[in-house]
C-alpha cells in the first residue's frame, strides 16, 4: 500500500504580475488537484498553515477565487534550517455554466481545502427513453 | 612518450571524472544558496519540508504535511535523533471519475533529523494543526556545564 513515497514540490511564489492583490506578505500558488464525476466537480487544494476562518472563496463571472491568508506570526528564535516559507495562497479558476453556482460547498481540515461544484441538472448526463 | 599515452592514462579520466563531481556538487551548492535561507545547510529533498529554529532553551520544529491525520503521525526520538513517519492517503474518488488536474502528492514519508543538543526526551510536545506539525524540543539542562566536586583523600 505505501509503495509510493511523497514527494517534495517546491512552493511556487505567487508571480508578481499574475497577483491582482494588493496585500502584503508573501503568496505561493497551492498544489491542486481537480476530479469531475457525473455528477460534480471536486477541487481538492494544499494550504498548509491557513485557518478555516483565513479562506475567501470568491465567485463573480465564472472567476472562481480562492485565497487563504496566513496569519501566523512569525516565530521566535534564530532559523537554523529553513526548508519552507509560510504565506497565503492565490488561485484562480474558471467555472464554466454547467456548474450550479449556488450550491458551492466548501470545507477544510488538516490545511486541505476541499470544494464541491455540482452540475447543474441539464449539464448531469440523463438517458432519454425512446417510446415506440 | 607521446600525447596518446596521455589521453589513455587511467589517471587522466579519473582526474576529469573528480573535476566533474566536483563542479556537480559546487553548482548544487550554488542553487541551494539562492533558494534556502542558509546556505550551509542547503536543500533536502526529503518530505516534509521543515523548519528549525533554536529558542533560549527549546528547539521548534516546523514541518508542513497537510491532509494527513494527527493520529497517523508517528514521531520518535531515540538519542540525539528525531523521526517523523507518516503516510498521506490518496483523495477517494468515486469510481468513475476523471481527473482534471493532479498536483498533489501521495504516499509514506519519513525523515530522521539529527538533533545537534541533548534535548529532554520527556517533555517533547507536538501539536498538529491546520496541515502543519509544530514539535517543541526542551533542552535538557543536566547538559549545562557542571560543577564536579573533587574529593582529597
Amino acid at each position: 500500500m505505501a509503495n509510493q513515497e511523497m514527494q517534495v514540490v517546491d512552493k511556487k511564489e505567487l508571480a508578481p504580475e499574475s497577483a491582482e492583490l494588493t496585500r502584503n506578505g508573501l503568496y505561493f500558488t497551492p498544489a491542486v488537484d481537480i476530479f469531475e464525476t457525473d455528477t460534480e466537480l471536486s477541487v481538492v487544494v494544499d494550504m498548509p498553515g491557513i485557518h478555516p476562518d483565513d479562506i475567501e472563496i470568491d465567485l463573480r463571472e465564472n472567476i472562481l477565487t480562492l485565497v487563504g491568508e496566513s496569519k501566523e506570526e512569525q516565530p521566535k528564535g534564530e532559523d537554523l534550517l529553513v526548508e519552507y516559507k509560510s504565506g497565503g495562497y492565490y488561485r484562480t479558476f474558471r467555472v464554466n455554466d454547467l456548474i450550479d453556482h449556488d450550491k458551492i460547498a466548501a470545507s477544510m481540515s488538516d490545511g486541505v481545502l476541499t470544494l464541491k461544484l455540482p452540475k447543474s441538472a441539464k449539464a448531469t448526463p440523463r438517458k432519454i427513453p425512446v417510446v415506440t | 612518450m607521446s600525447f596518446w599515452d596521455v589521453q589513455r592514462d587511467p589517471w587522466f579520466s579519473e582526474f576529469s571524472r573528480l573535476q566533474r563531481n566536483m563542479s556537480n556538487v559546487l553548482s548544487y551548492l550554488n542553487d541551494s544558496e539562492a533558494k534556502s535561507g542558509n546556505p550551509a545547510l542547503g536543500r533536502s529533498r526529503l518530505f516534509p519540508p521543515m523548519n528549525v529554529r533554536k529558542q533560549d532553551n527549546n528547539y521548534q520544529i516546523t514541518a508542513e504535511i497537510p491532509g494527513v491525520n494527527a493520529d497517523e503521525i508517528d514521531l520518535t526520538v531515540q538519542g540525539d535523533t528525531l523521526t517523523i513517519r507518516g503516510e498521506r492517503k490518496t483523495d477517494t474518488v468515486g469510481e468513475n471519475a476523471s481527473y482534471h488536474r493532479r498536483e498533489r502528492s501521495f504516499g509514506a514519508f519519513q525523515r530522521s533529523i539529527t538533533l545537534p543538543e541533548k534535548v529532554d526526551a520527556d517533555r517533547i510536545g507536538a501539536n498538529y494543526k491546520n496541515g502543519v506539525l509544530l514539535i517543541n524540543l526542551p533542552l535538557d539542562e543536566a547538559t549545562g556545564p557542571r560543577k564536579i566536586a573533587v574529593t582529597n583523600e
